[in-house]
C-alpha cells in the first residue's frame, strides 16, 4: 500500500490534492445551516447525472416516440420510476437548494472582495443550470413541455430585425418539432452537463484559493496560530465532511418525502398538462412555466411590449453579476450591516416569492399591477445599492467569529 | 431576521387572500375519496370500466398483466377483464379506429391512461357524476363540468333514483379509483417503500450525527 501510494504521488498529485482540498483545507467553525446548501448542489448535480445516465438508456429522443417512451420508463423498465422521480424531483431540489445557495451569499456577502470570482463563476454556473432545465423540460414530449419551448423559443422573434430568423434558427423548424426534440435532448444530455461540471470544478478551485467566507464575514485567515492555521479555522475533512453528511442525510429524508409521497408535488414538480402529449394544435389552458422560472416569467409578462419584457427578464437574469461591484459597503455579513441593507434584502426577497407565485397565475388585473411592483423593487435592489450602501451605518465587526 | 420574518408573515398572509381570488372563477368540483390500497373497489372499478368505458377508451400504456397486478388479482382470473384473443401482455387498446371514432362521436374518445395525472381525480369524479338529461344533444345528455360533450352518459342505470344495484357516487369512485392506479401502477408500492426509505434515513441520521458530535468535540 505504502509503495503503491509512492508511486502513484510520484506521477500525480493525489496526497497534494487531498491536503489542499481536505484535511488542511480550513474552514470556519461556525458555519451555520446556509453553509450546507453548497454540498447539497454538488450531491443533487451527482445524483442528476447518474438518474440522467439510466433515463437516456431507455428514453428515445424522438416527437414520434418521447411520451410513450417515458411512459415505458415509468411502467415496463425496472426501477424506471424510481430513476425518472429522483431526476423530475432533483430538478427542482436543485433549484431550490441553489436559490438558498445564493441568498447566503447575500446574507453574509459572500459575493465581496476577495470572492468577487466565486460569485461571478456562480452566476454563470446559475445560467448553465437555468438553460439545462429548460432544454432537459422539453424532452418528455408533454403538452406543457410543447408549449413551454414554444413560448420561451419564440421570445427570441422580440429581437429587432433578425428575431424571426434567429427563433427559427434554435428550434430548426418554424415550430418545435422532432428537429428541436433532437436538439434540446443533445444540449441537455452533452453541452451544458460539460459546462456545468466544469465550472463547478472551476467555482471550488476559485473558492479554496481564497478561502470560504462565515457568518460574520471575517477572513480567518487574518488571525492564524504558529503553524499557519487560522485560529477560527477547522479543516475540511474531517470536520466539515462528518458536518456535511448529516446536512445531506437531513436532505434526503425531504427529498425522499417528495420522490416517494409527492412525486408531483401538487403540480409544481410535475405539470398536470404534461400528463398529456404534446400537440400543436391544442395549447394548455393556461401556459406556465416550472416555478423556478416563474420570476423571471412574472418580469416578462409585466411589460406590456414583447421586446420590453424579454430585456426586463434579460436584465434581471445578468444584474446579480454586478453585485461585487455595486455593493459599496466594507461589512459583509448582515449581522452587521445597517437596517437599509435590511430592509433592501428583505423586500428584494419578498419581490422574488411574489414574482415566482405572480408567474404562476393569469396575467390578468390586479396580478400584472403587482407583478410590475414588484418588478420595480426587483430592478431597484440592484441599481440603488451603490447609494444606499454608501453610508451605510454599521455595527463594528468583531475579530474572532463568535 | 426579525424584519425577515414579520415580512413573511404579511406576505403569507397577503398571498393567500390573493390565492383564494384567483381560484374563485373555477367552478366547484366535487372532491373525491377514494382509496388505492382498496382492492375490492379497484376490481369493481376494472369491471366497469371493461364493459362500459373499454369499448371507445384505450388504456395504451397499460397491459392486461399489469392491470392484474395493480388490481391484486391473479392473472389467469383476468378471462372476464379481457376482449377474447388478446393476450395478458397486449396493452389495453380496442379495436375502434381513431378515424371512424371521430366520424361517429365528432371527436375521438381519449386514451385515458393518463388522464387521472391530468386532469386530476375531482374532476373525473365530478365529470362521471355530472350528467343531466338534454334533449338538444344528440345522444340526449349533457354534462355540467363539460359543457356540450359528445361523451353519452354510459353509465345512465346509475343514475336513476330507486333502481337496484350501486349509486352513481359508488360506481363512479370505483372507476376513479381505478384510472388513479391505470396512471400510476406503481404508487402503492413507491408509498411503501417510502416509509423504509426514510426510516433507513432517519437511523443514519442518528449515527451521523453521534459522529459529527464525536469528531467535533475537541473544536472549542
Amino acid at each position: 500500500m505504502e509503495k503503491l501510494n509512492t508511486w502513484i504521488n510520484k506521477r500525480f498529485p493525489l496526497a497534494k490534492l487531498i491536503k489542499e482540498h481536505a484535511t488542511e483545507y480550513y474552514a470556519s467553525k461556525n458555519f451555520n445551516f446556509w453553509y450546507g446548501f453548497g454540498v447539497l448542489a454538488f450531491v443533487v448535480l451527482a445524483l442528476q447525472i447518474f438518474t440522467g445516465i439510466f433515463l437516456t438508456m431507455n428514453y428515445k429522443p424522438s416527437a414520434a416516440d418521447a411520451f410513450a417512451s417515458v411512459e415505458y420508463i415509468m411502467r415496463d423498465v425496472e426501477w424506471g420510476w424510481l430513476m425518472r422521480y429522483l431526476h423530475s424531483t432533483g430538478a427542482s431540489a436543485f433549484f431550490i437548494v441553489i436559490y438558498l445557495h445564493m441568498f447566503r451569499a447575500l446574507m453574509y456577502g459572500s459575493y465581496k472582495k476577495p470572492r468577487e470570482l466565486v460569485w461571478l463563476i456562480g452566476m454563470v454556473i446559475y445560467i448553465c443550470l437555468m438553460a439545462e432545465g429548460f432544454f432537459g423540460y422539453l424532452l418528455p414530449w408533454g403538452n406543457m413541455s410543447y408549449w413551454g419551448a414554444q413560448v420561451i423559443v419564440s421570445l427570441f422573434g422580440a429581437v429587432p430585425y433578425f428575431g424571426e430568423g434567429l427563433a427559427e434558427w434554435i428550434r430548426g423548424d418554424f415550430y418545435i418539432s422532432d428537429v428541436t426534440l433532437n436538439r434540446f435532448f443533445a444540449f441537455h444530455v452533452i453541452a451544458v452537463p460539460i459546462m456545468l461540471l466544469l465550472l463547478v470544478v472551476v467555482h471550488i478551485m476559485a473558492l479554496h484559493e481564497v478561502g470560504s467566507n462565515n457568518p460574520d464575514g471575517i477572513e480567518i485567515k487574518e488571525l492564524k496560530d504558529s503553524d499557519g492555521i487560522p485560529l477560527d479555522g477547522v479543516a475540511f475533512h474531517p470536520f466539515h465532511t462528518s458536518k456535511d453528511l448529516v446536512i445531506i442525510i437531513v436532505f434526503l429524508i425531504l427529498f425522499s418525502a417528495v420522490v416517494f409521497f409527492a412525486p408531483e408535488m401538487g403540480g409544481y414538480f410535475l405539470e398536470h398538462a404534461n400528463f398529456e402529449p404534446a400537440d400543436s394544435l391544442q395549447t394548455p389552458e393556461h401556459i406556465a412555466p416550472v416555478w423556478y422560472f416563474t420570476p423571471f416569467y412574472a418580469m416578462l409578462r409585466a411589460v406590456p411590449s414583447k421586446l420590453g419584457g424579454v430585456l426586463l427578464m434579460g436584465l434581471a437574469i445578468l444584474l446579480p453579476i454586478f453585485l461585487p461591484w455595486l455593493d459599496k459597503c466594507r461589512v459583509k455579513s448582515i449581522r452587521y450591516r445597517g437596517v437599509t441593507f435590511k430592509i433592501a434584502l428583505a423586500l428584494f426577497t419578498i419581490s422574488f416569492i411574489a414574482l415566482g407565485y405572480l408567474g404562476l397565475q393569469p396575467a390578468t388585473g390586479v396580478f400584472t399591477l403587482l407583478a410590475r411592483g414588484f418588478s420595480a423593487i426587483y430592478i431597484a435592489f440592484f441599481v440603488f445599492m451603490p447609494f444606499y450602501t454608501k453610508h451605510e451605518k454599521t455595527k463594528p465587526v468583531p475579530e474572532r467569529v463568535t | 431576521m426579525i424584519i425577515i420574518k414579520r415580512f413573511l408573515c404579511i406576505l403569507i398572509v397577503t398571498m393567500t387572500g390573493l390565492n383564494a381570488y384567483a381560484q374563485h372563477s373555477a367552478s366547484e368540483l366535487h372532491i373525491y375519496h377514494g382509496n388505492i390500497r382498496d382492492l375490492e373497489s379497484l376490481q369493481r372499478g376494472a369491471s366497469y370500466f371493461m364493459n362500459m368505458c373499454a369499448g371507445c377508451h384505450d388504456l395504451q400504456y397499460m397491459r392486461y398483466s399489469q392491470m392484474a397486478d395493480a388490481i391484486g388479482i391473479e392473472e389467469y382470473h383476468l378471462g372476464s377483464l379481457m376482449p377474447p384473443g388478446s393476450s395478458m401482455l397486449n396493452p389495453m387498446s380496442n379495436s375502434m379506429e381513431d378515424v371512424d371514432a371521430a366520424r361517429w362521436f365528432g371527436v375521438a374518445p381519449p386514451d385515458l391512461s393518463l388522464v387521472s395525472r391530468s386532469l386530476g381525480n375531482d374532476y373525473l369524479y365530478s365529470f362521471l357524476t355530472g350528467f343531466y338529461a338534454d334533449s338538444n344533444r344528440p345522444n340526449g345528455a349533457n354534462n355540467h363540468y363539460l359543457e356540450n360533450t359528445s361523451m353519452p352518459n354510459v353509465l345512465w342505470q346509475y343514475y336513476e333514483d330507486g333502481s337496484e344495484g350501486p349509486s352513481i357516487e359508488v360506481v363512479a369512485t370505483d372507476l376513479v379509483n381505478f384510472l388513479d392506479i391505470v396512471g400510476e401502477p406503481i404508487q402503492v408500492y413507491r408509498q411503501d417503500l417510502g416509509v423504509k426509505v426514510i426510516g433507513f434515513l432517519l437511523l443514519f441520521l442518528f449515527i451521523a450525527y453521534a459522529l459529527k458530535k464525536e469528531i467535533w468535540r475537541e473544536v472549542k
